[in-house]
């Protein structure tokens, strides 16, 4: 069990003054975050950081309005006098009692067996001086390599009027390696992370190693990479390339805060065909280990597997209390925020495409002009219109069915529905990518799969000429 | 404990250990209020108070920060910085800024009413928003939300030689999100603006703008893919020179991660870029006498008519590089190391209006939004971007283009500056200006 900030009196009395006023609605969030940052640069280790920082973020509703106020720590009178404060900003009488608490049917998901704050500090090094070791050994052509780790504990404590008193403690652990290789005038470079919700296990046995050694494969396939064509292509979206294309296509435009107000391209579809019917997309918040886990959502209610899309069909939308409350529907488990500094919105978690029937190769195999993304990196999408783009560090031409040259600086853009209605191969593989999604200026750890699927005609930007093919359906 | 008394108990705490050190502590409050429909979604408050500490000795160096500004919080943080600090390689680079330089005086960076503006005049002004963009054009469809922001914030350096300074700066930003809908068809359109205070923040015209861009949007398709002549909105020049700074981020040259390593005083780009940073110009959103270091800011020429004149430098690459102190270490708050950033960015303008520069263009294509900028390649640069905005043909704005990538490398970017307009605006993002450039690969069907 995670230790509270505030025992069950305090919380009360913090709740109890936050409805003194007349508030439907009341809630504390207590928060305590322990990062600590390593940057091996150059082959030395150039950057240490590590720090305490402690708030509390508080809430109340009245009507259609929520009023919030953040402050540092977590002592109880500094809790206090910020409710007091907040309360005032009503001025009627206490209209809301305080439900008893009830705990929350909501298992530990993810298992740290080694928390890395228990490791030396000299210890988390060297699993830098590893990883960047590996980099540099791969090939003289390797000119520079960075590599950092992040560790950190996220402590929150979540009570409300409405009987949530959830405390809750995550662990992430991420090791990032960027790599630049060069040869003659050319510069390439490439980055490779692992980011899980896990303890030191997770860089067992030689992953260091492997993290760096694939950040150097990437940026030497780059030295020799021709530029990508530009117009409208088959692509294939291979499983390595994890699942940014459905954050961006599909994922964002199924928070409910852009749908209640009808801004979102996917708002008033329910039970419509939105995507193929070979697509079924779900958010999964209670995937063990995976980035976007937690048991509970930053508003206490307890995380959840949203089915999104089924074969094709919209079925849900992705809720904080706030849009649940509104729109008369289930919490899924999907209020988060950045820091005790921000009010909770919907935000994804692990957003995935669920595997088809179709072996990957015969997907690629299907293709006679075309390109293969192997990897994804970042993307953006416009809500209202749907329009996307994101990213893609490593791609391939496919000529006659087969991998050929390899590209380099290669994008995507299209509109979400549409793309997702055109996909006709789903392959029968998975794989999964990590990422930092930010909206609103908040940012949120998430995950994203895939299978491998094609898509029969997007546009593609490169800077290597006009071209362009589009594959009969 | 005052943030005064924060700062001396953590220089005492430092010297104590052994070290020498720097100390950056933080007092910021903020508000927004948030209206959407008419009614008043949120109104929230923020206080924010930190310290965040480095330690040096021998060339290493620790950075530790705390969000409590107790003694006890200050000497976790430095005990924490100095424990951290035994595992960094010894860098000489690695001491506090020596010389920080003068800053200039006479800057105007807050406004004293702000403090006292009422939360019912934040909601008016808010709802006039959103009111002006529903008048402007029938087919805005729905708002978002229409925000009004401020913050006022005030920060201390000081460090073990000597250095003290302060810096104050209040800000409040209007800006509405809405969508504007016409044939089963959605477009997203954004405006902003900020000041000191409230005094000039015209709701009414931020509003119609927002209104006017959605709407300019409705209807658009795909252009054809090819080489073709493209005209950047001032939005659209602030984002992307903003982004494209990083290659001027002296620790980026010093690690080999920007194409523009090696390449001082030779053409970059055309004889019509003349790029700047000026941290203390008198317009700018990011105006402040010291950057996150202390050091005085300054006008830095990053490029002189197409050829690269400087970097952007911090105390760490300053001191690494020989180079002069720039005033360009920034800071996001009390728990980040500080880190080279921009200031002020802008492109001199080279003559005519946004008009001429259009007329100039003939055909081809205005840019009013880019999207995936943060995935510019430093190292490379090469670029690929997503881009919405409306054909030009003969000189005039016609029918609406989106879903369009621009790809291309910055230095031919650079190279494909043809003219800069006279419409510089400091946006809340940079500066922004109307440019023209030739011959760049538009993808779209």
């Amino acid at each position: 069990m995670t230790e509270p900030f505030f025992p069950e009196s305090q919380v009360r009395q913090i709740l109890e003054a936050l409805l003194s006023t007349g508030a439907e609605f009341a809630e504390l969030y207590a928060e305590e975050r322990t990062p600590t940052i390593l940057t091996r640069e150059d082959g030395r280790l150039e950057e240490a950081s590590s720090g305490t920082d402690r708030g509390v973020g508080l809430r109340i509703s009245a009507g259609d309005t929520e009023h919030y106020a953040s402050g540092n720590g977590t002592s109880l009178q500094g809790a206090l006098a910020l409710a007091r404060a907040l309360a005032a900003s009503l001025d009627g009488a206490p209209a809301t009692a305080l439900r008893p608490f009830v705990p929350q049917q909501a298992p530990v998901r993810s298992i740290v067996k080694v928390p890395p704050s228990s490791l030396p500090l000299a210890q988390r090094a060297e699993v830098l001086r590893r990883a960047d070791g590996a980099t540099r050994a791969a090939d003289a052509r390797i000119a520079q390599v960075t590599a950092t780790w992040l560790d950190t504990v996220r402590r929150v404590q979540i009570a409300n009027s409405e009987g949530i008193n959830e405390s809750d403690a995550v662990t992430y652990l991420t090791l990032a390696v960027n790599a630049v290789a060069k040869s003659g005038n050319e510069i390439r470079s490439a980055y490779e992370v692992v980011s899980e919700t896990s303890g030191f296990e997770l860089l067992s046995g030689d992953r260091p190693e492997q993290v760096g050694r694939e950040a150097a494969r990437v940026a030497l396939l780059q030295l020799d990479a021709m530029p990508a064509p530009s117009g409208t292509f088959p692509v294939v979206v291979s499983s390595s390339a994890g699942g940014t294309m459905i954050h961006e296509a599909c994922g964002h435009g199924f928070e409910a805060d852009f749908i209640e107000k009808g801004l979102s391209i996917y708002a008033g579809r329910m039970g419509e065909q939105v995507a193929s019917p070979l697509v079924t997309v779900v958010d999964d918040g209670t995937l063990a280990q995976k980035r976007g886990t937690n048991r509970v959502d930053d508003e206490g209610a307890p995380t959840s597997r949203v089915l999104l899309i089924e074969n094709g069909v919209l079925k849900s939308y992705l809720h904080s209390r706030r849009t649940a409350v509104r729109m008369k529907a289930a919490r899924t488990g999907n209020g988060r925020r950045e820091s005790f500094r921000y009010m909770p919105i919907p935000r994804m978690r692990n957003t995935m495409v669920l595997p088809g029937k179709t072996p990957p190769g015969e997907i690629i195999a299907s293709v006679k002009d075309g390109i293969l993304i192997a990897d994804m990196g970042g993307g953006e999408v416009d809500i209202v219109s749907g329009n996307f783009m994101f990213h893609c560090p490593e791609a391939y031409r496919i000529r006659d069915g087969r991998i050929a040259e390899a590209l380099r600086d290669v994008t995507l853009t299209g509109r979400g529905p549409d793309i997702l209605s055109s996909i006709d191969m789903v392959g029968s593989d998975h794989g999964f990518n990590v990422g930092t999604c930010g909206k609103d200026g908040q940012s949120a750890p998430v995950a994203d799969a895939q299978p491998t699927l094609r898509i029969p005609a997007i546009v593609v930007g490169g800077t290597g000429g006009a071209g362009g093919t589009e594959e009969a359906a | 404990m005052t943030p005064r008394e924060a700062l001396d108990r953590a220089l005492l705490e430092i010297r104590r250990a052994g070290f020498e050190g720097e100390v950056f502590v933080e007092d910021g409050r903020s508000t927004k209020v948030a209206v959407s429909g008419g009614r008043v979604e949120s109104l929230e408050e923020r206080r924010d108070r930190g310290a965040g500490v480095r330690v040096y000795r021998d060339g290493r160096l620790g950075f530790s920060f705390t969000g409590e500004l107790s003694g006890a919080g200050i000497a976790a943080a430095v005990g924490r910085a100095v424990e951290i600090a035994a595992l960094v390689e010894p860098d000489p680079a690695n001491r506090p800024i020596e010389d920080a330089g003068s800053p200039v005086d006479g800057l105007v960076m807050t406004d004293p009413a702000l403090a006292d503006v009422p939360t019912a005049r934040k909601i008016a002004l808010s709802r006039a928003a959103e009111q002006s963009a529903h008048a402007a054009d029938r087919r805005v469809s729905g708002v978002r939300e229409a925000a009004w922001q401020d913050s006022i914030s005030v920060g201390w350096i000081a460090n073990t030689r000597g250095l003290m300074r302060e810096s104050a700066q209040s800000r409040a930003v209007l800006a509405i999100e809405l969508a504007a809908t016409e044939n089963g068809q959605s477009q997203v359109g954004w405006d902003g603006d900020w000041r000191t205070g409230e005094k000039g923040l015209d709701p009414a015209a931020i509003g119609s703008e927002a209104a006017r861009k959605a709407c300019i949007k409705l209807g658009a398709e795909p252009p054809a893919s090819g080489r073709t002549t493209v005209v950047l909105s001032p939005e659209v020049t602030a984002s992307l020179f903003g982004e494209l700074s990083s290659l001027f981020f002296m620790d980026a040259v010093i690690r080999g991660r920007t194409i523009l390593a090696g390449k001082d005083n030779q053409q970059i780009g055309s004889g019509a870029i003349t790029l700047v940073d000026d941290g203390r110009h008198p317009a700018g959103y990011a105006t402040a006498p010291v950057d996150g270091e202390g050091v005085a800011t300054r006008e830095t020429v990053l490029v002189e008519r197409g050829v690269l004149r400087g970097f952007l430098q911090d105390g760490w690459s300053a001191a690494k590089s020989g180079r002069p102190l720039t005033g360009n270490a920034q800071r996001g708050g009390y728990a980040m190391r500080p880190s080279i950033g921009r200031s002020n960015l802008y492109l001199k303008p080279t003559g005519g209006s946004a008009a001429d520069l259009l007329a100039r263009a003939g055909d081809g294509v205005f840019i009013m939004e880019v999207m995936g900028l943060h995935t510019v390649n430093a190292v490379t640069g090469d670029f690929s971007i997503g881009a919405t905005g409306v054909a030009i043909e003969s000189g005039r704005l016609a029918r609406p283009l989106d879903r369009m990538a621009i790809a291309g490398n910055v230095l031919d970017l650079l190279g494909a500056v043809e003219a800069v307009a006279d419409d510089l605006r400091f946006l809340l993002f940079g500066g922004g200006a109307t440019v023209l450039l030739r011959d760049l690969a538009v993808s779209g069907r």
